[in-house]
């Protein structure tokens, strides 16, 4: 327990380091492209475009009660965005990074954290586009947007917590590396990212056993925040923070132990 | 007492496989355990440059590696009072699409120092690394040539203020200009009573930059203590020359029905108070062969080669009649003439000049230590021959500005 007192001391003491990485990859990514930072924005709005055609013109649904299903598509797409890419980048932040692990010794989960920049930076501009069309729509944000940063701070924990764990041990057992894909691919359809957890006819008890999945709860609440009179379950949400901190206390406590000899598996 | 190691340990498990599948992630069979370190223990005290030696795979780089931070012991303990740098490459973690300002900040804040301090020292740093990168400044660094990358990266290395700095030895690769420059800095720095660990296989870097030595052999420590002592031990145990091959009976020796060795020894003329052969001194190949051949005319073709098996020299001997019987013969090397190395000998015995009857192959094998009086510079010194041929230069006219 002192051990990780003194290795988050240790942290807040190497702030600068986690800005530059930051900046490191910031500068990196947007100029790089010849579109630079647009790509932020013209990746949520094509899975955005591909899912209006497939809910309005094959499945013929306009709206789940009475928010229309553009609201919902988007506010699920930045939300879940924002967590895939953080963990994606979180996972294979070690190995991305072994030109540096094998050369020089700072707390390894600096390059964890300092990789949610770019998915943030993303969630920004993401949500940027989501006000101006929930105005078009006629649903513009209300003062419960305020609580957005709470979702911000849930699906960073939630990417840190699963992306360590898979940083952690995919060095040594590579086969880990084709899993954490998988959970992308896979997730974004078993949480209710293009549609909304009032569409799914679940008996109470199994939607508990639903909201085990983090990610359930925590867009759910990220779209109580950002839709007018959108309707929650507070008990389903509140299971999902809890997985969330649990998730995210286990990777850390398992990276940190992992972390002094991830060198020898490199 | 800076750094105090106890009692190391570094147990690494070797797989057939590199890594593990899934499948045996509880199991850890069929691994073979080694042990890169083995109880290593040792202290040094604030301004001690140590100087770490040892053959690949002596655990060198492992220590390196563990007192550095960068990877834990499997037991024991380091104890270390201050910051610690440590530079096991010239410019780590340099990004190719960023520019030489924005690398300098990114690889100034890995090595640990704080923006203030990168801040304060860019202008010495860029400085120090050259008219051609401060032209090139904001240049994306993957346009920079090498020589350039190197130097950017030992520039912002060199402004580093840590209590202990543990530096590998390739720093000191690269073009002479930069082994000079960067060895240079290192002795620069030793004077500043800083504490400095240098991990190398340069007996001759080591012994004019460090006080004490650790010499390591298999992951044990064989040796640690004063540098004089230890690099003697060192080059005794090195030396796994062949300086004297000697038969009794003929039955035994190498060579065929025609010729045979009986002895041969290579002996060279020490100064006092010398223990091994260094490029001052001459030496000389004493032989003897059991001739079986009656009235033949034989000559004598010595060849000198480099430990990587280029041919130096071939010199051979008049041919002369002789009959059965015994061969005696000699050469004798000038002393600054061949360079430090190892060399092997052969002496190949020719009849009528132009039948080989044998060639007796590695029939020596010896090594030349460097030496060098008031050096500043410790790389590898070029060449196979070092003579000291009359060389001179000197000021003929003054330019005065004035006259």
């Amino acid at each position: 327990m002192i051990n990780i007192v003194s290795y988050f001391k240790e942290l807040v003491q190497e702030f600068n380091l986690i800005s530059i990485f930051i900046q490191r990859d910031l500068k990196v990514k947007y100029s790089q492209t010849l579109l630079g930072i647009l790509w932020a924005i013209i990746r949520p709005m094509a899975t955005l475009i591909i899912f209006i055609f497939m809910f309005k013109k094959i499945a013929n649904i306009n709206e789940i009660n009475g928010v229309p299903v553009q609201l919902i598509i988007l506010s699920g797409i930045i939300f879940w965005n924002y967590f895939a890419n953080g963990f994606n980048n979180v996972a294979i932040s070690i190995l991305a990074n072994t030109n540096l692990v094998t050369k020089v010794y700072f707390p390894r989960i600096i390059l964890g954290i300092a990789s949610l920049a770019v998915p943030f930076i993303d969630f920004i501009l993401g949500l940027i586009i989501y006000i101006i069309i929930s105005i078009y729509f006629g649903f513009p944000i209300g003062f419960l947007f305020l609580g957005i940063p709470i979702i911000l701070l849930f699906l960073s924990l939630m990417s840190l917590g699963l992306g360590l764990f898979f940083a952690s041990n995919s060095i040594k057992y590579r086969d880990l590396q084709h899993v954490s894909p998988l959970i992308v691919q896979y997730g974004f359809f078993l949480t209710p990212v293009v549609y909304s957890i009032q569409s799914v006819k679940f008996e109470d008890y199994i939607s508990y056993f639903y909201a085990l999945n983090p990610l359930v709860g925590i867009i759910e609440l990220g779209r109580y925040f950002l839709i007018p009179n959108y309707t929650i379950h507070f008990n389903l949400i509140l299971i999902s923070l809890i997985v969330t901190l649990f998730l995210f206390i286990i990777g850390v406590i398992i990276f940190i132990k992992k972390e002094k000899t991830l060198v020898d598996h490199i | 007492m800076i750094l105090q190691v106890e009692n190391i340990s570094k147990k690494y498990l070797v797989n057939t496989q590199e890594t593990k599948s899934i499948l045996n992630l509880f199991n850890n069979s069929g691994k073979k355990e080694f042990w890169a370190l083995n109880d290593v223990s040792f202290q040094i005290n604030q301004g001690d440059r140590l100087g770490v030696i040892g053959n690949n795979g002596a655990g060198k780089s492992t220590l390196l590696k563990i007192l550095s931070r960068i990877s834990n012991p499997t037991s024991g303990n380091v104890t270390i009072k201050g910051k610690v740098a440590s530079l096991l490459e010239v410019g780590t973690g340099f990004h190719p699409e960023l520019t030489g300002r924005e690398n300098i900040y990114l690889n100034g804040a890995i090595l640990g120092m704080k923006k203030h301090e990168i801040d304060s020292n860019f202008e010495e740093i860029i400085d120090f690394a050259g008219e051609q990168i401060k032209n090139f400044l904001d240049t994306p660094v993957k346009r920079y040539s090498s020589g350039m990358y190197v130097r950017l990266g030992f520039a912002i290395a060199a402004h580093l203020n840590p209590d202990i700095l543990i530096v590998d030895e390739v720093l000191a690769v690269g073009d002479i200009d930069f082994q000079k420059k960067s060895l240079g800095k290192m002795q620069e720095v030793s004077k500043k009573d800083r504490t400095i660990l240098f991990v190398s296989h340069n007996i001759t870097a080591v012994s004019n930059l460090c006080n004490k030595t650790l010499y390591l052999e298999r992951g044990k420590t064989k040796a640690f203590g004063e540098t004089g002592n230890i690099l003697n031990n060192y080059l005794a145990e090195h030396q796994k020359n062949i300086l004297i091959q000697e038969y009794t009976t003929i039955n035994e020796a190498p060579g065929n029905d025609a010729i045979r060795l009986k002895y041969c020894k290579l002996e060279p003329k020490l100064f006092e108070d010398q223990e091994f052969l260094d490029i001052r001194n001459s030496f000389t190949l004493t032989f003897e062969f059991w001739n079986q051949l009656k009235n033949t005319t034989l000559n004598l073709s010595l060849h000198l080669y480099s430990a990587t098996g280029e041919c130096i020299l071939n010199i051979a001997t008049e041919p002369k009649l002789m009959n059965d019987g015994i061969i005696t013969g000699n050469l004798e090397f000038p002393g600054n003439y061949l360079n430090d190395g190892n060399y092997m000998i052969s002496l190949m015995v020719v009849k009528d000049q132009s039948i080989v009857l044998h060639n007796f192959e590695n029939l020596i094998t010896f090594d030349i230590a460097d030496f060098r009086e008031n050096a500043v510079w410790f790389g590898k010194w070029p060449g196979y021959v070092r003579p000291n041929f009359p060389f001179n230069f000197r000021q003929t006219t003054n330019l005065r500005l004035d006259a």
